[in-house]
């Protein structure tokens, strides 16, 4: 029974215009999607390629740290950007210290993203990567597909004549289900699929270091279970309604309230909650804590000048005390900021969870490597990157103040091998740790909608 | 005949559901986001002052911007409850890069905002440009999509064109009814919003000119409503069924609204390629050091084969020029000479580059948004956005803001500051005034002449899509066969 079922489903979407609708979008959306990804990938990969190549031929030893603009590090381009472009675009990708040797350690290293103002257009509209297919192309057509599946045969009375047979209802509700699911997921799959082969042209690889098929498999994973919940959407909302339009348009009123609304009420809720101080602020905080720092040491040294007993030692024991001092004071400042800022993100993760598409479109991001992983990521290493710098360029730099002058001079190896920033990788095991609970958010959520509709199913009365 | 209908379909309306779903979404959501992007706008606000504050006590004269670097702050929009437009990528400030030297300062653009909030970023803001793109388009469309596909399919419409009813009477009245009745439901909405910005003590209020880019917002929100309107009235002309109406409509809003302005981005980007900024960084700043390597060249040359200096040490040379020697007063005239030569050849040379790219990147963004305009979804939100000066023309505003900020600092430090070169000695900057205040450059937003200057294109396309569909509709309805 269950087979015939399947069958008459499967044979009756066939026949409308729907598969074409679906098979169409899938098929030329997402590869297109996966196409621009890859392509964009290619572009910044060449762009840091290029600036880092121009950066290392003009900067080989600390001397030229010194000597010519500071030193600079690179965050290279995620390979899986095809995926999510995420935060991609405001994630600082160049991480610069101080073009001046003035600055004493431990040195601000500025933090920018020059390639946000080339993609303004681009961030404007939005990217048209997977992540946006699936989450609002693809849950928009598991709605088109579910929401006259049970209304549309109670509007025309075939549900009756279905009934009236010996059918039990359970066998009737899950043909449904799996048959929706099949053409929704098989269209998916073969778009998948034609997907992989556009970046095998595109010079990808899928196995092996760098191949994309491991983080693919999980994006296709968390795309499944989304469109999955969608659809189970569909068929409860199709189940409790008596009029297929009915079931539509309440359909569509959840679809954007649970992508376009939801999610962004979310964000602003834990900023009322637990709001931050802007990174603006932050770094003005740092400069009058660091003036005062230097005022303070200043006054320190000059009291060794007029002691009549200055020495070096005396003077670089003053400063490193004041160095450890602001040390100090910095780390407290961002330890206090990192701490608000992840208390409102995580405030903001957990409302946001309470709506599918958030469950999908966060996690998206950090498999796609182009979320807040990857950020805190790049600024661990550009922590390193700073520590090595202040250690051994800016650090380097000895001060002995005498009555009417000082002498600064470089005590450090002048033609020692530049520092350079390394990129840290996130390995695979943390990102499926990180977006584990979404991923079973989102299988409560199909248990849920799918028990919904079987129970409103089951519940209903054909007279 | 025309008033019996327009009050038929105004009953007709109101008894159904979706106008109840309407008046809800449009009395909780509006206000909502007014007061969301209102309390945002306030934190910023003072996160902002306080930036400016600690700014300005750090630097109060030439030698603070001198060691520790100058900038110029932009203040968030108070009208970004309009629209976000592009506000998380716009400069938060321009800033001096490294010392500031005789070749002039280098400014660039630093944006600390975007951090702030990145899963705003990422899931996007609930401003008035989103609600009216997507809520009130959906509603508007749920309007009409059944007013005649659904009378074509419950077959009142062929008993009404049995009476003497004009047809082009009926189908005004429809759009009549329609527009009356979600033109008031949203300016309802509008209404309980203004009240909520006006209990918090909302910035709008207190000038006349952001009050009145408020209501051109409004304006526009209300033309672009009725687009949509007009397209559900065309689409249910049609369509003999309600149901095929809606789906039809919701297909083409997700064409129109999510795929093809993303699309338009891909299509310029293909056919007009432009090289990444942060290459273009580079390779401005190895012009700079060609040209610094070039100009300290040709001082050394100048050095070793001038008559009557090549011969002087280091310290005779100063000496001498303290002394008013001929020879070293020519010298120094030759250098300086040199030194604004090769000032101006790498300013023409990096202004070169920057117009070059600046040009590749116009025309890349040009088409990306003459074929957006396809869509009336980008029409409208640009519209948004630049009244919002959140948008594009003020990024070019901070761009010439930029040029500004570079010419204050050059004026008061980098003009002053040239630097007499003889071996390894340098001796000047004694022509700065230290304890001058510093250069400052104030914020000044996009004006309004400028706003129409820039979308009155769009205005245009949303006007001629609004008479398109409803002519298309108009047609649509008196070919209508109703046997």
């Amino acid at each position: 029974m269950f087979k015939a079922i399947f069958a008459k489903e499967l044979l009756e979407n066939f026949a409308s215009r729907r598969i074409l609708m679906v098979l169409v979008l899938c098929l030329i959306l997402v590869p297109l999607g996966v196409y621009v990804g890859g392509r964009d990938y290619q572009v910044r990969l060449h762009a840091y390629q290029e600036s880092f190549r121009l950066y290392q031929q003009d900067h080989k030893t600390v001397e030229d740290i010194l000597y010519k603009g500071g030193g600079k590090g690179f965050r290279p381009p995620s390979p899986f950007g095809f995926l999510s472009q995420g935060l991609d675009i405001i994630v600082p990708n160049i991480a610069e210290s101080p073009a001046t040797t003035r600055q004493k350690p431990p040195i601000d290293i500025r933090l920018n993203n020059n390639q946000s103002y080339e993609n303004l257009y681009a961030s404007f509209y939005g990217p048209l990567d997977l992540v946006f297919i699936v989450s609002v192309i693809m849950t928009f057509l598991a709605i088109v597909f579910s929401f006259g599946a049970v209304s549309g045969e109670k509007e025309q009375g075939t549900l009756r004549q279905i009934l009236g047979n010996s059918v039990p209802r359970p066998t009737v509700i899950l043909a449904k289900t799996a048959a929706h699911f099949s053409i929704l997921v098989g269209a998916f799959l073969a778009a998948m699929i034609l997907s992989l082969l556009v970046l095998i042209a595109c010079g990808y690889s899928l196995a092996g270091p760098g191949g994309v098929l491991g983080e693919t498999a999980l994006a296709l994973v968390l795309s499944i279970l989304v469109i999955g919940a969608f659809l189970n959407l569909g068929l409860l909302v199709s189940a409790l309604t008596r009029q297929a339009v009915s079931s539509f348009i309440i359909l569509l009123l959840c679809w954007v309230f649970l992508f376009g609304v939801f999610p962004r009420l979310s964000v602003v809720m834990a900023q009322l909650i637990s709001p931050v101080k802007s990174q603006q602020l932050l770094l003005q905080e740092r400069n009058r804590v660091r003036l005062e720092n230097e005022k303070a040491r200043s006054v320190e040294i000059d009291k060794i000048v007029e002691s009549g007993d200055n020495t070096q030692e005396k003077q670089d024991a003053v400063s490193a005390e004041f160095r450890a001092k602001l040390t100090q004071a910095f780390q407290k400042l961002d330890r206090e900021q990192d701490n608000r800022q992840n208390a409102q993100m995580q405030l903001a993760v957990h409302i946001s969870r309470l709506s599918p598409v958030s469950c999908f479109v966060r996690p998206m991001a950090e498999v796609a490597r182009t979320g807040w992983m990857q950020f805190e990521q790049y600024r661990q290493d550009v922590g390193r990157f700073g520590a090595a710098l202040d250690d051994q360029v800016y650090g380097q730099y000895q001060e002995f103040r005498q009555k009417g002058g000082s002498n600064v001079g470089f005590k450090g190896n002048g033609s020692a091998p530049a520092p350079v920033l390394q990129a840290g990788r996130i390995r695979t095991e943390d990102v499926v740790k990180n977006v584990l609970p979404d991923a079973l958010l989102l299988v409560a959520f199909n248990l849920l909608f799918f028990t919904g509709a079987f129970v409103a199913f089951l519940r209903y009365d054909v007279r | 005949m025309f008033k019996t209908i327009v009050i038929k379909e105004f009953q007709e309306n109101i008894r159904d559901f979706r106008f109840v779903v309407a008046t809800l979404l449009c009395m909780i959501i509006i206000p909502l986001g007014f007061f969301i992007n209102a309390k945002d706008y306030q934190a910023k606000e003072q996160n902002d002052r306080d930036s400016v504050r600690l700014y300005d006590d750090s630097h109060k004269m030439v030698i603070d911007v001198m060691r520790l670097g100058g900038a110029a702050f932009r203040p968030s929009s108070p009208l970004s409850m309009l629209s976000g437009g592009v506000e998380h990528l716009l400069p938060t400030s321009v800033e001096t890069v490294g010392y500031i030297t005789n070749w002039g300062a280098q400014i660039q653009f630093v944006n600390t905002r975007s951090l702030d909030s990145p899963l705003s970023f990422l899931y996007g803001r609930i401003d008035l440009s989103f609600i009216v793109a997507v809520i009130m388009s959906l509603l508007a469309m749920l309007f009409t999509y059944n007013s005649i596909a659904g009378e074509k399919e419950k077959r009142t419409l062929s008993q009404i064109m049995a009476n003497a009813v004009p047809r082009n009477t009926v189908i005004m009245a429809k759009m009549t009814a329609g527009s009356l009745l979600v033109g008031v439901v949203f300016l309802l909405g509008i209404l309980l919003g203004l009240f909520v910005l006006l209990i918090m003590g909302h910035a709008i209020f207190s000038d006349a000119g952001l009050f009145g880019r408020f209501l051109v917002g409004v304006a526009a929100s209300l033309a672009y409503i009725l687009v949509f309107l007009t397209f559900g009235l065309l689409v249910s002309s049609l369509n003999r069924s309600a149901l095929s109406a809606i789906v039809g409509l919701m297909v083409c809003w997700v064409i129109l609204f999510l795929i093809l302005p993303k699309a338009s981005v891909i299509v310029a980007k293909i056919l007009r390629p432009v090289k990444s900024q942060q290459v273009i960084d580079i390779e401005k700043s190895q012009v700079r050091m060609q040209m610094q390597r070039e100009e300290d060249q040709e001082i050394r040359q100048l050095q070793k084969t001038m008559p009557g200096v090549k011969d002087m040490t280091e310290r005779d040379f100063f000496k001498n020029l303290r002394a008013g020697d001929e020879n070293a007063k020519a010298y120094n005239k030759k250098q300086t000479e040199v030194q604004e030569q090769y000032r101006i050849k790498s300013d023409t040379e990096l202004d070169r580059i920057d117009a070059l790219y600046e040009n590749q990147r116009h025309l890349q963004a040009e088409i990306a948004r003459n074929i957006s305009r396809l869509s009336p979804v980008s029409c409208f939100v640009h519209i948004m956005a630049e009244l919002s000066n959140t948008g594009f023309a003020e990024y070019r505003a901070w761009q010439e803001t930029r040029s500004q900020f570079k010419q204050a600092v050059d004026r008061d430090i980098s003009s002053k500051s040239g630097f007499t070169r003889f071996g390894n000695m340098a001796v000047g900057g004694g022509g700065i005034d230290r304890k001058a205040p510093a250069p400052k450059v104030e914020y000044k937003p996009v004006r309004f002449g400028d706003v129409a200057a820039t979308t009155w294109p769009d205005v245009l396309v949303l006007v001629i899509f609004g008479f398109l569909f409803f002519a298309g509709s108009y047609v649509a309805f008196l070919r209508y066969d109703v046997r």
